[in-house]
């Protein structure tokens, strides 16, 4: 945890996160860099995504925060590139209640406003 | 180390040790394993619903227990809830559902849905009330200690399965055990006891006599001898059912939860709430055609017409002309029944503007689902 908090406050973009050479910390340091934008700024959340080489790297950011905040699980679902994803997706879509839940990691949307599912993807 | 390897090492450890029951606490250790926190969460919610399903109810403690706070420690919870409902687990099942926290709800109406008879239920009639009467001032202890939970909701819906339980898919329709419920139980009784009559008396795939209603009363009454059967296995102890939806007019009066997670109204007497029940057991079986309910649409009591016409335009037509008769209810003298016709006429031809939108007022039409599954909650019954 250290290292990583290290790294972040190190690092400015995704791109520094390729030079971890730890893999979970460098896993770690994509998700943080795009969870940070999740739900702040869809299209720096996007960017960040695509920034991430590999499918199943992209699938591990959006799987993680689809189950810190299952009420976006739906829209991260969708997009999705690899079936091991697809199967751990279907153990959060599965459970639809889920999603009711309230949302304790995004602050953005004032208190009794409809969330939507996902940012979706910039236009 | 690939990121592929990463996301399978993040294949829980109860899928792997599935069917190898002496195996949980290894799996909750390939929980611990993952790398990413976040993963590991709907890992630890597999284990314990799988350790909650073999009765090993101190893994699944654990499982939940190491889950941060937030969703899905009550999402835990909740998976114990149900699959002990699976075991006929009753208590466990209440114990985990109302620490559900925010989807205690949603777990008490599965679990009352998912709740399978005891294999030591008693036959004999006071045996049965007693038993019932027993488990339910169990229930009551237990929600007692519950957080934010609707008690009377969740009793009632473990009560309707309790007598569910006792009679249908039993083969045995003696209605002696629902005669001797107490009051607060006696709605659900009777709509028990309806279930299984109407089971043994009119199989499926036999024409529905016109007298149904009445030789169902007649057993009640004790004028015939009771019908028995075959009884059906477990998952097999379904029916037709529909999602409940708000009508004007039935909201101050006094209902009860039913299978599927719908409700009924409960009639102003034993003899009303019994044609009620019956009628609902109608529906339940799936053959039944709308037919079956023209006559009870113009029946003196309200509740008895307002339950025959939501059943009516749930069901499928088989002689009569749906949409006729529907456009003749809308000049009743009963603002209920002109209110369904004109409901039912909208959902079989939708205002343009509603086409447009593509969404119906409520879920399901005619041809509602066979179950029950695991539904939502229905809108909080009324005692």
């Amino acid at each position: 945890m250290i290292l990583l908090l290290l790294c972040l406050s190190a690092c400015d973009g995704p791109r520094d996160c390729e030079r971890i050479r730890d893999e979970v910390m460098r896993e770690d340091c994509r998700f943080e860099r795009a969870s940070a934008l999740f739900g702040a700024d869809s299209r720096a959340f996007y960017a960040a995504l695509e920034a991430i080489p590999s499918p199943e790297s992209r699938d591990l950011v959006r799987l993680r925060l689809a189950i810190r905040d299952p009420g976006a699980a739906q829209g991260l679902c969708r997009e999705v590139e690899t079936a091991s994803a697809q199967e751990k997706c279907r153990q959060v879509l599965g459970r639809p209640h889920l999603s009711t839940a309230p949302r304790a990691h995004d602050p953005h949307p004032p208190a009794g406003t409809p969330v939507p599912a996902s940012p979706g993807p910039p236009r | 180390m690939k990121a592929l390897s990463l996301l399978l090492l993040a294949a829980c450890g109860a899928d792997r040790t599935a069917g190898d029951p002496g195996n949980g606490d290894e799996a909750l250790a390939s929980c611990d394993a993952i790398a990413f926190a976040e993963l590991a969460i709907p890992c630890r919610v597999q284990v314990a619903a799988a350790a909650a399903g073999r009765g090993d109810e101190a893994l699944a403690e654990r499982a939940c227990a190491g889950i941060p706070e937030g969703p899905w420690v009550g999402e835990c919870h909740f998976r114990i809830g149900e699959e002990m409902a699976r075991a006929a687990n009753l208590e466990g099942a209440v114990r985990h559902c109302g620490r559900a926290g925010v989807f205690a709800r949603s777990c008490f109406t599965h679990a009352a849905s998912l709740l399978a008879p005891s294999e030591q239920a008693p036959t004999e009639p006071v045996a049965v009330v007693e038993g019932i009467v027993g488990n339910l001032v169990r229930v009551d202890a237990l929600l007692a200690e519950a957080g934010n939970v609707d008690r009377v909701e969740a009793r009632d819906g473990m009560a309707a399965r309790l007598w569910f339980n006792a009679y249908y898919g039993t083969g045995r329709a003696d209605p002696a055990a629902a005669r001797l419920a107490p009051p607060d139980l006696s709605s659900f009784a009777a709509t028990a006891y309806a279930l299984e009559a109407v089971r043994l008396l009119f199989p499926e795939t036999d024409p529905l006599p016109t007298d149904a209603v009445e030789r169902v009363r007649a057993s009640w009454r004790g004028d015939v001898p009771p019908p028995t059967g075959g009884p059906l296995a477990n998952d097999l102890r379904v029916g037709r059912y529909h999602t409940p939806f708000p009508v004007p007019g039935e909201s101050s009066q006094a209902r009860i939860p039913v299978f599927g997670g719908g409700v009924r109204l409960a009639g102003a007497d034993p003899e009303e709430d019994l044609d009620i029940a019956i009628l609902e057991a109608l529906f339940f079986r799936t053959a039944t055609p709308s037919d079956a309910f023209v006559p009870w649409l113009d029946d003196p009591r309200e509740r008895v017409r307002w339950t025959a016409i939501r059943l009516f335009r749930r069901s499928r037509p088989e002689a009569l002309n749906l949409e006729e008769v529907l456009k003749q209810l809308t000049s009743s003298a009963d603002p209920v029944l002109r209110w369904h016709a004109h409901n039912a006429l909208d959902e079989l031809h939708p205002p343009p503007d509603r086409k447009h939108r593509g969404r119906p007022t409520r879920p399901a039409g005619p041809g509602a689902p066979v179950g029950p599954g695991v539904p939502d909650p229905p809108p909080a019954p009324q005692r």
